[in-house]
């Protein structure tokens, strides 16, 4: 007669006895394989994970990038609406840093006028002119988060401008824009991936562990949805959308439309993982006790699955950023007056720019080094997972 | 001024000259080898009794070289339609000058404006050499144009009073238009405007086409064809149609890369000293399905004479790079009244909307609201005009109080005319409707080129700045104009050209038709007769009622003051706003290519570059 | 008898050949359905944008200041037959396919085929040639790194190709673009310089077409290339720990010899599974970079024919975009199947 009501007491308890045979073992080892062998899973883990110091750049770096997306109203020193059309084109301003021995940085005003032969507008630094740079001031009211009114901003000027990257043909700050546009092309990716998760995750262990007709079902859908060269696909899929549809709208929807192809991949990949640890022992135990279907696969195999979870999510994160910027490139994604770097790289994606004007081409090396952080911080992840690599 | 009255004189000199010595004519060497050969019949007997003399730009030319320029597809059909203009009458190159022959030497008006009657020139031939007669312009009425499989509806002005011109063929060369009332269109919109070979690309609006090619592809004449065939028989790109103009499509296929045109032997025009036009052997467009590839292309001086899809953005770009490449840079003025315009719906569902929309103080303080200044500095290199929407002042009909009104920027104007009308201000600074309801208008525009988008970006910012809440919205083309002809945008944007001759196609002028944005489903209602759109008010009902009364005259000053009086109550009312125009074209010409003037106003329904004679450029080599 | 002249084959040799053709044939029925389920899925994605091809007709013709009224657009509409129901629409396209009729294109009035069929063999060039840069680049680097691990030489090899891996082709694209405009003032886009465009064929002109072509396959493969490098080094350092290659070492063979011949080989077997997985990788970039650097790929006809609903002509690239991918799969598992002993079919 099994008891259904102790059932959970049951397997509580077969977990105790492992984790107190492995602590018995480890008393009877020397004491820094003692340590080695008594920490768990995670702290394992970490330990090999901070030793990979390209991939804790790659973390920090990630890190810093969210962190600013978040605050980006307050750190960028002007908002997306502010254009100062008399510094219209302007290019990157050089920032000095010392003023008469003490640590002031400035910046020179500027004289503005047009050419007269090439019409180009050119910028002539006023040396006698330094306009000091000043932290925490106030200026252009935001809604931090979207939600909360503040004026304050990181670094600004009183009178002129600091342009740390240029304008652009309005005279709207590329720094400023390029912050505040991270905001959708790094949260794109988070829910892109975040979507193609429940899905993969889901699809991926229900056929890994069932096996049978709903495994090959499964397997025939990824088939012919990895058939599709994905960039072909999601222009299609983006030419579809219409226009007429809010910019809220419009994000979701491409959201979607990347994470259906994202989430075969990690169908495909959490499918192997849990085809190895379908014939573990722990899960012929928690059968034996009677557990369902369900509770296996959320109660055990996820889990057991989580920092695989974890190290597939950060490498599918530069896909979708990449993605979302080239579909926005391309002028099928996103569109003015939102703002990322896809946009940005549009609106760059001119002769005059790329002759007169390359500064504004700066948010393609923000997606490069966020791809690049992101598969540096998952490269360490994976190996920090893997227990097998030395 | 002087170089022109030189030129005159030369002309003239050259004109005489050529009445004493003998008309002898001389054609392109590699004609003259044909000639010998035997496959051609001697220029003599290639061109009519009296070629028409094209007046040089700059002096006689040389044969010889390749034309190259650059399109961008199959539907930039006008990359070269809009170089080989040759109808039956011609505008002129200036603007204030009459209307002049073409395929016609002569027309005459009788029977108080109800019949014109056309001289062509005799000897005129088909590129293949067979006869031009009218017998290819009642193929054209009869079999295409009357022909509802073909042609739904003949164009409006040959329809008088309902009832469609009347041909009635006297000899092979002459030919009378029979209208049921004085019809002041016929010259100008008929023949000038839509006078080419059917069907100029997409257009599909002409006045002939070659019968003795296309009959055995027609079904009334050849049962065994249906009209699909015809259609392709019958296409400009149809490499084996005959043409009338001065280089036929030689090359064009499916998947091409280029599409080359070369010269046509039986070309019925000549230059002063008797030479046979063209002068140039060929021309070759290449693809690019990016305009700035296009761009790039010029810049590195891959085109002898182009301003079409040259984005007046790249022009420091072609500053610093001409002496390079060895090209020039001239800056055109284009006849654009604005190159941008925001047309407020007025016959938008939306009834709040639409009253709001309806009331002159409110597109009044909408323009004045707008810093034209700086749509100029950040879109437009400072080089265009600040200016209203109204007629250019090359236009016979542009009067000089019109072209500011309402242009100056002053935004307490602006508030002041919106606090007027009883847009009240919110708390959050953004105005509500008289009954307290959201104000929230969305611009839309296709997607253009980036100063463009810059514009209307700037536009929109400052109509929120006096309070109005605005947001932009872009898609493509082909969305975007079905969306606005279809009565659904609030504020649409289009740039305009019709700026000297807006009667010509007065769309923009009153609610003409469903592309006359300021209220679409009225135009719907006018061009329907009443049948389609919605019912408009009377102060549009005004304005159609005068330019019904423009239809029907031929006397050239009634014309003129009807036009005027139009013009002057939309500058008043701005229907239309403007912010900057008659901004230049940039031209990028090969040092080599002659021929081409400095300065000269190009306009979309006069044909640019068309009237400049393009088959009288040439290369000196 | 062994030695006596004997030319009959091992008995396990025929069976070896037939298994393997029956392994190709089978796997070719297999793409039978996939295909059916993906022309499918290729209709309703076309079909799904707002409007067909008259309407963008209209306004393409009205952009360039002309005008076409309700009656004409309701007759074009007819006359391309748009207003027939979907699955009939649908059965037209497709039963065209056997004899290489793909549709009409509406935009370029000409069978869907010709339009594309000199781009296709452009975009398979090109991401043929991308393909065999990443091998020959590759195996190298991948070799040397791992020989020599940790150096110089691997770390710098590491980051830059971390640093490919990265940097999307469309940036590099345009990077290159200014580049070559702007500091070396060459022409970089298009297939040949302004000047060569009209010349007749020469050596100059074949070289200046060359000159077109190595930016865009070397922008195409470096990505691929960075993930082969570090596959390859990584193959390699495993199977340099093995034991028969410790084996080989102990029997005095040189080093070179071993990596050479044993190691690499063995190496080389993964990465022809993973080159397979470029293929979709090289047909998208071949878009982006076509598109970028004005190659006559597929790439600009298919944005352009997605932006206007030229139905049948956007339907037909990525249908063939698709069968491209899925044929290089086959190759790829073919290829791997018959170097690789070890794989059962």
């Amino acid at each position: 007669m099994i008891d259904y009501k102790g059932r959970s007491e049951h397997i509580k308890k077969l977990y105790e006895r492992q984790n107190t045979l492995d602590e018995s073992i480890a008393h009877q080892m020397m004491s820094s394989e003692k340590i080695a062998f008594a920490t768990s899973q995670w702290r394992m883990m970490w330990r090999k994970f901070i030793r990979n110091r390209i991939a804790v750049i790659g973390g920090i770096v990630i890190l810093l990038f969210y962190l600013t997306a978040l605050l980006a109203n307050f750190v960028a020193p002007y908002t997306l609406q502010q254009r100062m059309t008399a510094y219209s084109f302007l290019s990157p301003q050089r920032v000095h840093f010392f003023t008469e021995g003490r640590f002031q940085p400035f910046v020179y005003g500027l004289k503005g006028s047009r050419d007269p032969k090439t019409l180009m507008r050119v910028y002539v630094p006023d040396p006698e002119k330094k306009i000091p740079i000043r932290f925490f001031l106030q200026g252009e009211p935001y809604k931090l988060m979207g939600l909360f009114p503040a004026s304050i901003h990181l670094f600004g000027v009183e009178e002129g401008i600091v342009s740390l990257l240029g304008t652009d043909a309005q005279g709207r700050d590329m720094f400023s824009r390029i912050i505040i546009g991270s905001q959708i092309s790094l949260t794109i990716g988070l829910v892109g991936v975040a979507l193609s998760l429940i899905i993969g995750a889901f699809l991926g262990v229900a056929s890994g562990y069932f096996g049978g007709w709903v495994d090959n079902l499964i397997q025939r859908v990824i088939e012919i949805i990895r058939s599709f060269p994905p960039i072909p696909l999601w222009m299609a899929l983006t030419a579809a959308l219409p226009p007429h549809w809010p910019p809220l709208r419009v994000y979701f929807a491409i959201t979607i439309i990347l994470s259906l192809i994202g989430w075969t991949w990690l169908a495909r990949q959490l499918r192997g993982k849990v085809l190895a640890l379908r014939e573990e022992d722990f899960v012929m135990a928690a059968r034996l006790a009677g557990a369902s279907d369900g509770w296996i696969i959320f109660r055990h195999l996820i889990p057991a699955t989580f920092s695989h979870i974890i190290v597939i999510s950060t490498l599918a994160m530069p896909a979708m950023i990449l993605a979302e910027s080239a579909l926005s490139f391309l002028g099928l994604g996103l569109r003015p007056p939102l703002t990322s770097w896809g946009v940005l790289l549009k609106e760059a994606q001119n002769i005059q720019v790329l002759l007169l004007y390359p500064w504004l081409m700066i948010p393609g090396s923000f997606v490069a080094i966020s791809i690049l952080a992101f598969n540096f911080l998952g490269d360490g992840l994976r190996d920090a997972a893997d227990p097998y690599t030395v | 001024m002087k170089k022109s009255i030189l030129i005159l004189t030369l002309s003239l000199i050259f004109v005489i000259g050529i009445s004493v010595v003998a008309l002898g004519y001389q054609e392109a060497p590699q004609l003259v080898e044909l000639v010998q050969a035997g496959k051609l019949p001697p220029v003599e007997e290639r061109l009519p009794e009296e070629p028409l003399v094209v007046e040089p730009i700059e002096g006689i030319g040389k044969y010889g070289g390749t034309w190259r320029r650059g399109f961008t597809g199959i539907k930039d059909f006008h990359a070269f339609g809009r170089h080989v203009y040759d109808p039956m009458l011609r505008w002129p190159r200036d603007p204030r000058d009459p209307v002049q022959p073409g395929l016609a030497k002569e027309w005459k008006w009788s029977d108080e404006g109800k019949t014109l009657t056309l001289y062509l020139r005799k000897g005129l031939k088909w590129s293949d050499g067979y006869p031009f007669t009218t017998k290819d312009i009642t193929f054209w009425w009869y079999d295409i144009e009357l022909n509802t499989n073909i042609t739904p509806a003949p164009h409006a002005e040959w329809v008088i009073d309902g009832e469609p011109m009347e041909l009635e063929v006297v000899d092979d060369y002459t030919i009378k238009l029979k209208f049921a009332k004085p019809n002041g269109l016929a010259e100008t919109v008929g023949l000038a405007f839509h006078g080419n070979q059917w069907p100029l690309g997409f257009e599909r609006f002409g006045f002939f086409a070659p019968r003795h090619y296309l009959e055995q592809y027609h079904p009334t004449y050849n049962k065994a064809v249906d009209y699909s065939v015809f259609e392709e028989k019958v296409f400009d790109y149809n490499t084996e149609r005959p043409v009338m103009t001065a280089w036929q499509i030689s090359e064009w296929g499916p998947g091409a890369t280029r599409l080359v045109a070369k010269r046509n032997p039986y070309y019925w025009k000549v230059d002063p000293a008797g030479n046979q036009l063209p002068y140039i052997d060929e021309l070759v467009l290449t693809l690019f399905e990016e305009t700035e590839a296009l761009n790039l292309r010029a810049i590195e001086g891959g085109f002898d004479f182009q301003f079409r899809r040259i984005s007046l953005s790249n022009y420091p770009a072609f500053q610093l790079n001409k002496d390079r490449y060895g090209y020039r840079i001239f800056l055109w003025p284009d006849a654009v009244p604005s190159k941008l315009n925001y047309y407020f719906n007025q016959s938008i569902e939306d009834d709040g909307l639409r009253n709001i929309f309806q009331n002159p103080k409110f597109r009044q303080a909408m323009s004045v609201a707008i810093n034209r200044e700086q749509i100029n500095e950040v879109s437009y290199l400072g080089l265009g005009v600040p200016r209203a929407f109204t007629v250019v002042p090359d236009s016979p009909y542009f009067e000089s109080d019109l072209d500011q009104l309402y242009a100056q920027y002053d935004p307490a104007l602006a508030n002041q005319l919106l606090d007027e009308i009883g847009l009240k201000k919110g708390s959050d600074g953004f105005r509500t409707r008289p009954d307290g309801s959201r104000i929230e208008i969305t611009v839309e525009g296709m997607d253009w080129d980036k100063a463009t988008l810059d514009e209307m970006e700037l536009v929109v910012a400052d109509w929120n700045d006096v309070g109005v809440r605005a947001s932009m919205k872009t898609m493509s083309r082909e969305i975007y104009w079905t969306r606005a002809c279809s009565n659904e945008i609030q504020v649409a944007t289009w740039t305009e050209s019709r700026a000297i001759d807006p009667m010509v196609d007065p769309i923009w002028v009153f609610p003409f038709d469903e592309r006359s944005w300021m209220a679409p489903a009225y135009g719907t209602w006018y061009k329907s007769e009443g049948k389609l759109g919605k019912e408009p008010p009377a102060y549009f009902k005004e304005m159609m009622a005068l330019y019904d009364q423009y239809k029907v005259t031929v006397d050239a000053d009634k014309q003129k003051s009807i036009a005027q009086e139009l013009i002057r109550t939309h500058a008043e009312n701005v229907f239309v706003i403007g912010t900057v125009g008659m901004t230049p074209n940039v031209v990028v010409v090969n040092n080599d290519f002659r021929n081409v003037p400095e300065t000269f106003t190009t306009d979309w329904i006069y044909m640019a570059p068309g009237t400049l004679d393009p088959c009288h450029f040439y290369f000196n080599r | 008898m062994p030695g006596a002249g004997c030319e009959k084959p091992a008995p396990g040799e025929h069976k070896k050949r037939y298994d393997m053709i029956a392994y190709i044939v089978k796997r070719i029925l297999g793409l039978i359905p996939t295909l059916i389920i993906i022309s499918m899925i290729t209709f309703i994605i076309i079909q799904l944008p707002p409007g067909d091809f008259v309407t963008t007709a209209q306004a393409e013709i009205a952009a360039s200041g002309g005008g076409m009224d309700a009656s004409a657009v309701e007759a074009m509409r007819i006359r391309y037959g748009l207003d027939r129901p979907m699955p009939v629409q649908y059965w037209r396209w497709v039963s065209g396919f056997p004899r290489g009729d793909f549709g009409y294109s509406l935009e370029w009035s000409a069978p869907v085929w010709d339009i594309i069929a000199g781009r296709l063999s452009w975009t398979l060039l090109l991401s043929g040639l991308a393909l065999v840069f990443m091998w020959l680049v590759s195996i190298p680097i991948g070799i040397y790194s791992a020989r020599h691990k940790y150096s110089l030489g691997d770390n710098v090899f590491s980051f830059l190709g971390f640093l490919g891996l990265s940097v999307p082709d469309f940036m590099l694209s345009l990077m290159w673009l200014v580049f070559a405009t702007m500091m070396l003032g060459i022409s970089a886009s298009g297939l040949y310089s302004p000047r060569m465009v009209d010349a007749p064929w020469s050596l100059a002109k074949f070289l200046d077409l060359l000159n077109h072509l190595w930016p865009p396959i070397v922008i195409m493969g470096v990505v691929g290339t960075a993930e082969l490098i570090r596959i390859m080094r990584g193959n390699l350092l495993d199977i340099l720990n093995q034991q028969y290659v410790t084996t080989a070492r102990s029997k005095g063979l040189l080093e070179k010899v071993v990596v050479q011949k044993y190691a690499v080989r063995m190496a080389i077997n993964p990465l022809i599974s993973v080159l397979g997985m470029q293929i979709p990788k090289m047909i998208s970039s071949s878009i982006i970079v076509g598109y970028v650097l004005s190659i006559p790929t597929v790439g600009p006809i298919f944005l352009r024919a997605l932006i206007t609903q030229d139905m049948y002509l956007a339907g037909a690239i990525l249908l063939l975009m698709t069968v491209m991918l899925l044929i290089g799969n086959l190759l790829a598992d073919i290829a791997l199947a018959w170097v690789d002993p070890r794989i059962r079919y």
